[in-house]
């Protein structure tokens, strides 16, 4: 068996491990799926009562800010619930055998964001289906096929952000409420649930400094066939960019936090 | 992974915690043999845990090095990791809503055992270590006691060369501490060693080759 087949089973494991966790609680699914449903219900209705010139209609505001809903999920998965994870395992003691297997401490920091992504992808794919069944949300096929891989590279592109939040918790411990204004910030400004054009001039530009802005519009343009702001290409070429600037950084910060922790002795405390 | 009999050394290993003026570990030196079972006594809050902790690489101390064999805890990280188990001394460590089967599989994976190696070295610590029977019971559903076995077969599962065990018997009964004891004369017969720290005497089958303490940060003969 190489190396690189044993990390990939390590890594798998601790995927698995997730889900088989996930799986015991079993109303767990139907639950996870309520709140978007629930969310895109209701702004269903709150669309009814919305014209914005720039979106065209209310039928166009609700394609909107649907999208918005499922990249903020796949930012959330990313930037709160895997290092809300992290929390947990140092809580339960569980982080300890992770530090001290083969595997590592990195790659296990870094296989504990896998799930949580893939959970997301699995619940924004259900939101997308209800929103165009019940609500008959336009699809632009096939389009948004290309969707998934847009997805996936707006992850990689919030996963520095996610990769920081799980380096303040080994060193500080609590970080989360942090990943939660991050999140709370990040929506705001990258027109999550309005056009940024909406925001004051002088503030606009935070939308030009941060991931989630164009993988909004580029998952948008892919998914409901809205018109983009910028050409796709120059969408995945912004996340491209991100991901190779934030991720080696967000890596060595990582690490840096490991020696850290490892040095004071806190590696494992809470 | 092929039998090798190497020695696990600690040397000069000094910690101190911040804010204190005492170190908790002083020029700390230690040679575990091929073949070696080993007891480190001492008081509570007398740097046992702590000297464990470096030992298997889960701390850093402020100086020293600790090898096994040609191997450093820092720059070989993995193949060190390969052949050490490590017990805390604590009952935590375990997914709640998880099996007994389920823990030994993801640690296997975690230890990078090959997938053919996998299955038989699980099924093989849950008979040595009494836990068959509750091999599919999840962890929440167990005593304390059990759960500390499982928690053994974590330490034991990968064929570790040398196992470094912090209060091992918590909560085990006499059954528990005979198989334990039995697991660590297996690592002992393949040329292994094994680091067994315990405040107090404890009850044991198992002789110890040496029995050291630590007072006042420093490792001492008992």
């Amino acid at each position: 068996m190489t190396a690189l087949r044993a990390h990939g089973a390590a890594a798998a494991a601790l995927v698995e491990r997730d889900l088989r966790v996930f799986l015991s609680y079993r109303l767990r699914p139907f639950s996870l799926l309520f709140a978007p449903f629930m969310t895109v219900t209701l702004f269903y209705y709150i669309s009814r009562l919305v014209k914005i010139q720039a979106l065209g209609s209310s039928d166009g505001y609700f394609a909107y800010v649907v999208v918005g809903i499922v990249a903020l999920d796949v930012l959330t998965s990313t930037v709160g619930v895997a290092p809300l994870t992290l929390r947990q395992e140092l809580v339960a003691g569980t982080f300890e055998p992770l530090v001290l297997s083969p595997f590592g401490a990195v790659r296990s920091v870094t296989a504990i964001m896998a799930f949580p992504v893939l959970q997301a992808f699995v619940v924004s794919g259900a939101t997308l289906v209800f929103a165009a069944l019940v609500f008959g949300m336009p699809v632009a096929w096939p389009d948004v096929l290309l969707g998934v891989p847009a997805a996936v590279l707006g992850a990689l592109s919030f996963a520095p952000f996610g990769v920081l939040t799980m380096a303040c918790i080994l060193v500080v411990k609590q970080a989360l409420a942090g990943a939660s204004i991050l999140i709370a910030t990040m929506s705001i400004f990258a027109g999550v649930y309005f056009p940024v054009r909406l925001l004051p001039d002088w503030i606009e530009w935070l939308s030009e400094v941060q991931p989630l802005t164009p993988a909004l519009d580029l998952l948008r343009h892919l998914i409901t066939g809205a018109p983009s702001a910028d050409p796709a290409l120059l969408d995945a070429a912004k996340l491209v960019g991100w991901t190779a600037v934030l991720l080696p950084a967000s890596f060595a910060t990582l690490i840096a936090a490991i020696g850290y922790s490892r040095r004071r002795g806190t590696i494992t405390e809470y | 992974m092929a039998a090798e009999t190497v020695s696990l050394s600690l040397l000069g290993v000094s910690k101190r915690w911040p804010g204190s003026d005492q170190p908790v570990l002083d020029d700390v030196n230690l040679v575990l043999e091929p073949g070696a079972v080993v007891r480190i006594g001492g008081a509570n809050g007398a740097g046992k845990t702590t000297l464990l902790r470096i030992a298997a690489g889960l701390i850093r101390p402020e100086a020293g090095r600790v090898r096994l064999g040609a191997l450093d805890v820092e720059t070989d990280r993995t193949a060190f990791q390969r052949r050490v188990g490590f017990l805390s001394a604590s009952s935590s460590g375990l997914y709640a809503r998880l099996t007994v089967r389920d823990h030994l599989r993801l640690w296997s994976r975690l230890a990078l055992m090959s997938r053919s190696d996998r299955a038989a070295a699980c099924e093989r610590v849950l008979a040595a270590l009494g836990l068959r029977q509750l091999a599919d019971r999840r962890v929440d559903r167990l005593s304390m006691g059990q759960r500390q076995r499982a928690r053994l077969a974590g330490a034991f599962l990968h064929d570790p060369r040398v196992v470094m065990l912090d209060e091992p018997t918590t909560s085990l009964d006499e059954e528990g501490a005979g198989l334990l004891a039995a697991e660590v004369e297996r690592v002992r017969r393949a040329g292994g060693g094994a680091l067994w720290c315990a405040p107090g005497e404890i009850e044991t089958s198992l002789s110890f080759d040496q029995r050291l303490v630590l007072r006042e940060g420093r490792l001492l003969a008992a």
